[in-house]
């Protein structure tokens, strides 16, 4: 068992290899953390998640881009990877569950990848369609996965006029799923308009808008 | 051929104009969709598209020239493969297939041995063609360095290897200038040195990338491709500065635009520092945010003209009214003539 001292000193490896993009780094504090014994869980979101959440302070700040960002998150996902495998049957119950896509006619999926990751480092389990999806595909892999959140992106005008009917085609097949927008020509008003339950301007605001979703639920 | 007699045409001849013009940018599907044909048509038929723009024209008394440009360009010219917009939603094509898949691929990748054959490009010719039959100035398709360059392996790879295999990336740019220069030529042996490029550069806003990369990645390789054209005698060259590009405005102060350029901006850049860090040796085009455009009240829309055209009627080489990127296509047709309206009403010169 790792003493407080060494235990901290592996979380902020963690953090500041994920948010220095080291991915080499994040794999090789991430297989110390297993050799000390550290509590998986205890590594992803005292480490990992917490470093993803400084990369999105900085992005909010422009200290960081999408470049930036991009390798912070294959930090990400390499320590991920060697902790996952470990995380103790507890921690893996119920995992909540989100189904992410850009929605028809829009191909702009960077800001979908970011919200991607910002779930991923928080613990949901995602369910990635894609750009250019099909209306009638998220209700029909949220009936499959049981994802209790559905996330649209859309960056263009046209294309975020497929947002009101994919949520008639989500209420219609499961009245529970509540649906998350986002992307540059919404708002919070249009999103409201559109009958989603909630809308975030940033990948770090959707997961607090998508966790606000689920206690209201 | 040559220059013709529109307002914005007028403004780059220097002479003085009656009124701030409206020059809807991208207006090809907008157009398409007014006169009957399908959103596909306006970018997969090249005089279909032109014609519909030049009616669209006569149809709302605005200004400035057709123009053919769409987001994804240079993946399917250098082998890869995009998908017309055909659905509901949809407003122009995309690329379903980079012709950059792995890092071997960079280095076996060529510039098109016939640019003239070469995917969207013989569209682009037949629209420029009917441009020119009907005295409408002619502009090159698109010829933004950095955003081909992301089109050809997609933004996010090019991005990673900005910073860890910058060879890599520099390859994929160094390919999309040499391919841009060689379809400008193109354009000039066909239609003469009166012409315009176009630019238009949305994978280089800070939406993405950071002024840093800016200089190293979208600057040099800019430079080398409109230094290219002028040097060809293109005297205009118009560039899209799209999205968030406040973070590079004084780099593209480095970027010659030819005398006067055109630049055009997003609702993102503030008109007053666009034209204090640019007006003196461009015409300022902007910035009608385009969601507004299609879903605001043409109350709203017609405060938002009265706005950008106090912001920028004095710019020193000329204002043009302008949506701040590509025109929805879906736009009601009553805010369309609502833009044309408030220029008409509040920017008489
Ligand atoms: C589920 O919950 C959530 C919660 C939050 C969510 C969310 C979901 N989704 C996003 N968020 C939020 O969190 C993210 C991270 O913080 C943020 O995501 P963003 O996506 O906003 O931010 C990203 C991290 C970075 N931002 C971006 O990646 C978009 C930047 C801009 C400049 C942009 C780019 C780069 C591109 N483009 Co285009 N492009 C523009 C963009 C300008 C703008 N104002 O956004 C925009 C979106 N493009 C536009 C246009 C017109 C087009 N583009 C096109 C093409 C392209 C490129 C291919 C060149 C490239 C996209 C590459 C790619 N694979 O994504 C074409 C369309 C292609 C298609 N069929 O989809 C084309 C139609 C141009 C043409 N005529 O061909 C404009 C749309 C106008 C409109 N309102 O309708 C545009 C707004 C530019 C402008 N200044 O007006 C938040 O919005």
């Amino acid at each position: 068992m790792a003493s407080d001292e060494k235990k901290a000193e592996i979380l902020k490896g963690l953090h500041d290899s994920v948010v220095e993009y080291e991915e080499e780094k994040t794999v090789e504090v991430a297989n110390e953390a297993v050799a000390e014994g550290l509590d998986a869980f205890e590594a992803i979101m005292g480490g990992l998640a917490k470093g993803m959440e400084t990369v999105g302070d900085l992005y909010v700040r422009q200290e960081y881009f999408v470049p930036e960002l991009l390798l912070c998150a294959d930090a990400l996902y390499a320590g991920l990877e060697v902790l996952k495998p470990h995380l103790k049957a507890e921690s893996h119950a119920e995992p909540r569950k989100i189904i992410l896509g850009v929605v028809e006619g829009d191909i702009h999926d960077i800001g979908k990848n970011l919200v991607k990751v910002m779930f991923d480092a928080a613990g949901w389990q995602v369910f990635d369609l894609g750009a250019d999806v099909k209306i009638e595909r998220f209700a029909e892999e949220q009936k499959k996965c049981g994802a209790q959140v559905v996330g649209l992106s859309a960056l263009m005008t046209t294309s975020m006029l497929a947002i009101p009917r994919i949520i008639k085609t989500l209420r219609d097949s499961d009245s529970t799923v509540r649906v998350l927008v986002g992307g540059a020509p919404l708002n919070p008003d249009i999103a409201a308009s559109y009958g989603a339950d909630g809308y975030a301007d940033n990948a770090g605001e959707a997961v607090e808008q998508a966790m606000k979703m689920l206690q209201q639920a | 051929m040559g220059i013709g007699n529109d307002r914005v045409s007028m403004l780059l001849k220097g002479e003085r104009v009656d009124m701030v013009p409206v020059f809807p940018l991208g207006i090809r599907a907008f157009a398409a969709l007014g006169v009957g044909y399908t959103m596909g048509e306006a970018y997969s038929d090249g005089e279909k598209s032109c014609r519909a723009e030049l009616w669209a024209q006569e149809q709302y008394g605005f200004d400035g020239f057709p123009n053919f440009a769409y987001g994804p360009f240079g993946a399917w010219e250098f082998g890869g493969e995009i998908k017309f917009p055909e659905g509901e939603f949809q407003q122009a094509p995309m690329a379903v297939r980079y012709p950059v898949i792995s890092e071997e691929d960079v280095w076996t990748l060529r510039v098109p041995d016939d640019i003239s054959t070469a995917g969207a490009i013989p569209i682009g010719m037949a629209h420029s063609l009917t441009a020119a039959a009907a005295g409408a100035t002619v502009m090159t398709p698109n010829a933004g360095v950095f955003t081909t360059a992301g089109n050809l392996c997609s933004v996010q790879k090019l991005a990673r290897w900005m910073i860890k295999k910058p060879s890599l990336a520099h390859r994929m740019l160094e390919l999309s200038r040499d391919f841009l220069i060689g379809m400008v030529q193109l354009w000039v042996d066909t239609f003469g040195k009166d012409i315009l490029m176009y630019n238009a550069e949305p994978s280089a806003a800070n939406q993405v990338i950071s002024a840093r990369h800016f200089e190293e990645f979208v600057l040099p390789y800019s430079i080398e491709v409109h230094s290219a054209a002028l040097r060809m005698g293109i005297k205009h060259i118009m560039t899209h500065i799209c999205g968030d590009q406040n973070l590079n405005l004084d780099h593209w102060t480095k970027i010659p635009m030819g005398d006067p350029g055109l630049l055009t901006f997003g609702h993102e850049v503030d008109l007053h520092t666009a034209i204090e860090k640019l007006g003196e040796s461009s015409v300022i085009m902007g910035n009608v945010e385009p969601s507004l455009i299609q879903n605001g009240h043409p109350n709203d829309l017609y405060d938002a003209c009265r706005a950008a055209i106090k912001a920028g009627k004095g710019a020193p080489r000329g204002f043009v009214l302008m949506s701040g990127c590509g025109f929805p296509p879906k736009t009601p047709p009553y805010n369309f003539f609502t833009m044309v309206k408030a220029a008409r009403e509040l920017g008489k010169l």
